[in-house]
């Protein structure tokens, strides 16, 4: 009874905001569904519950879809639709890659459908990486999290199809959007940029052009950033980082930290602590078969 | 129109990234009992790779058929070291297989070069008969350095990249051209067409791209959209200059250590995975070249007059190269099968 009437009030609140003088049903319906829709998925950041947050994601994400059915051009929406397909696929990724293939497809095309609603970007996105390069050009600061969640749900499909050039082929113009990214706030999302590009350079050895020093700085931020708010980039330095260097010790400690630090400092990251943590453990069960 | 402020973290920052050839695929590795002989192997190939994930296939297919006596541990993406660190551990014994690099077995066994001249070959018909051909030569050229070859990984025909047009020699006079630091046959081909070329190891290339410090390079289809080389250029050479290849060797004291049947084992599994291997690699340099042209990059046919400018140039080169940088023994018997297969195709003509 109580989420009815903040989900009614909030709705209603941002209903006038939204409907503005016109006034308009679907806006309205939008506006009550949005904030449900916002409430559910700060439910489930908060959840320590994985499997039932995994069974519980696609009555959400079929609510959004939903949502964009009559809103097909909604920037918001579009990006938490990509985000939403983004973390699904994540949560059931570990146990089905196949499974995930789909849901970050999905999330690529909603991530790239809010960029595209920039009407100069829209046409760049399939052009040549020369032509592509322009596109800073047409963004500002403001953009940051469209380009964020665009870059990131681009780069996560393209991580579950590295057997194809094409999707291989498009790498360079989502790295030159994080780094955009990057330059904007490099603290968005916990210092995501950082793990973003940490993990790209520490991808390939250094004898194919991979960078493992400009690797460690960009973990190095990232874990200052997040403080020990958020165990994730622990997790990524260790199996991206630690692991490319042949780090034994760096390894073992950093998957350790992440299983003694407490995962609910922020509410929100509940999840992707406790996500964090199982990761942490099947990390440290592969270390003798690893080094 | 901002009603949700921010979605909070539904969505994690990307669990899994990236790449090189290839992927992160999250295959956790498989936790196994030790066999009795484990064949430590290093390479530079990334993890998740084709390569590398064919490598596993033929670890659990031996540990499976020699019922759990042998089997690998892989070290991938580098993390012993390069081809020349790699190779050392070898010699101390700290690992047993590595998979090569063309750099590396050539520095283990130079006359490998016979067979990754230019213009050597027309198409991969020609290519897997020559290695076939070949096979004996230099599984006991390779034997006497200390190695037994398990296969070839085929890394595909090299391509010219270029800012500029390219269809014969006189469109790289003057251009910036790269060269592999240290490689024998581009370094006299480039002193022989008078063209000044800089040496660059291959991390430095794209960055060499960039800053115009080289506006020439060649690669294989698949490796120039890896290595992000294809962004930097604007034209790809409708011209398969030389092919390049690999290796799977395992330490020759290793390998003895093996029963006779385990040595067969491994043999016969480690050909069949490698065979279904070059298939995929051939596909995927077809499908990188389409992707590059997708890309914009615009493709330049030389015509036969231009071909021949490079080819005069290989010729006029082979006095410096055959008897020095390889045998000339492996060169007549490169030449030898050729010209063998060769005519026995025109006699079914």
């Amino acid at each position: 009874m109580l989420l009815l009437k903040r989900v009614f009030s909030a709705g209603l609140f941002l209903g006038i905001l939204l409907a503005g003088p016109q006034g308009c049903a679907s806006k309205l319906k939008l506006a009550v569904a949005g904030s449900f829709v916002q409430d559910v998925a700060l439910a489930t950041a908060r959840h320590d519950d994985i499997d039932l947050a995994t069974q519980a994601a696609p009555t959400y994400l079929l609510l959004l879809e939903g949502l964009l059915g009559d809103h097909p051009d909604n920037q918001t929406l579009l990006t938490a639709t990509a985000q939403a397909y983004m973390g699904y696929g994540a949560l059931v990724e570990s146990e089905d890659p196949n499974r995930a293939r789909p849901l970050y497809r999905r999330a690529k095309t909603y991530g790239l459908r809010a960029l595209a609603q920039k009407g100069k970007i829209a046409p760049l996105l399939d052009a040549p990486f020369t032509e592509f390069s322009g596109v800073t050009q047409h963004l500002k600061a403001g953009d940051v999290e469209l380009v964020f969640w665009a870059a990131s749900s681009w780069g996560s499909w393209i991580s579950a199809n590295t057997d194809s050039m094409g999707a291989l082929a498009q790498l360079p113009k989502v790295i030159l959007l994080m780094e955009w990214v990057l330059q904007q706030d490099e603290s968005i999302q916990f210092g995501s940029p950082h793990l973003f590009l940490g993990i790209f350079h520490a991808a390939l050895p250094p004898a194919l052009g991979g960078k493992p020093d400009r690797a460690l700085s960009h973990f190095n931020r990232a874990l200052e950033i997040s403080q020990d708010q958020s165990l994730m980039p622990r997790v990524l330095m260790a199996r991206y980082y630690a692991r490319q260097i042949f780090d034994r010790q760096l390894y073992e400690s950093l998957l350790h930290e992440v299983l003694a630090l407490p995962i609910d400092t922020v509410p929100e990251l509940t999840l992707q602590n406790v996500a964090a943590q199982r990761q942490a453990r099947q990390l440290l069960k592969e270390t003798d078969d690893f080094f | 129109m901002i009603f949700f402020k921010r979605i909070p973290v539904l969505s994690f920052p990307f669990f899994g990234l990236l790449l090189l050839g290839l992927i992160l695929c999250h295959d956790p590795l498989r936790a196994a009992d030790k066999p009795r002989h484990l064949i430590k192997l290093a390479t530079l190939v990334p993890e998740g790779s084709s390569w590398v994930q064919m490598v596993r296939n033929i670890d659990s297919r031996v540990r499976q058929e020699t019922g759990g006596e042998v089997g690998f541990k892989i070290y991938a993406g580098g993390v012993q070291g390069d081809d020349d660190v790699v190779l050392r551990k070898m010699r101390i014994g700290q690992l047993q297989a590595a998979g090569f690099t063309g750099q590396g077995i050539t520095t283990i066994f130079p006359d490998i070069l016979a067979l990754e001249m230019p213009f050597l070959y027309n198409g991969y018909e020609e290519v897997d008969y020559v290695l076939e051909q070949m096979e004996d030569f230099y599984r006991q050229g390779l034997a006497q350095k200390g190695f037994a070859l398990l296969g070839w990984s085929d890394i595909g025909f090299v391509h010219i990249l270029s800012k500029h047009p390219i269809r014969g020699v006189k469109d790289i006079h003057k251009r910036k051209v790269w060269r592999l630091e240290g490689e024998p046959i581009t370094q006299v081909l480039f002193r022989k067409a008078g063209v000044t070329s800089a040496p660059l190891n291959i991390p430095d290339v794209l960055l060499g791209l960039q800053t115009n410090m080289v506006d020439v390079v060649y690669a294989p289809p698949a490796a120039a959209i890896v290595m992000q080389w294809f962004t930097r250029v604007k034209y790809i050479t409708e011209l398969p200059i030389n092919y390049t290849l690999g290796a799977l060797l395992v330490d020759k004291r290793a390998f003895d250590k093996l029963t006779p049947e385990h040595r067969e084992t491994l043999l016969r599994i480690a050909a069949e995975e490698i065979t279904q291997l070059t298939d995929k690699t051939r596909r995927e340099n077809e499908e990188a070249m389409q992707v590059m042209l997708a890309n914009g990059l615009q493709l330049v046919s030389p015509l036969p007059p231009d071909v021949e400018t490079f080819k005069q140039l290989v010729t006029d080169s082979l006095p410096e190269l055959v008897g020095k940088s390889f045998s000339r023994e492996a060169y007549d018997l490169v030449q030898m099968h050729l010209n063998a297969f060769r005519q026995e195709r025109s006699g079914e003509e």
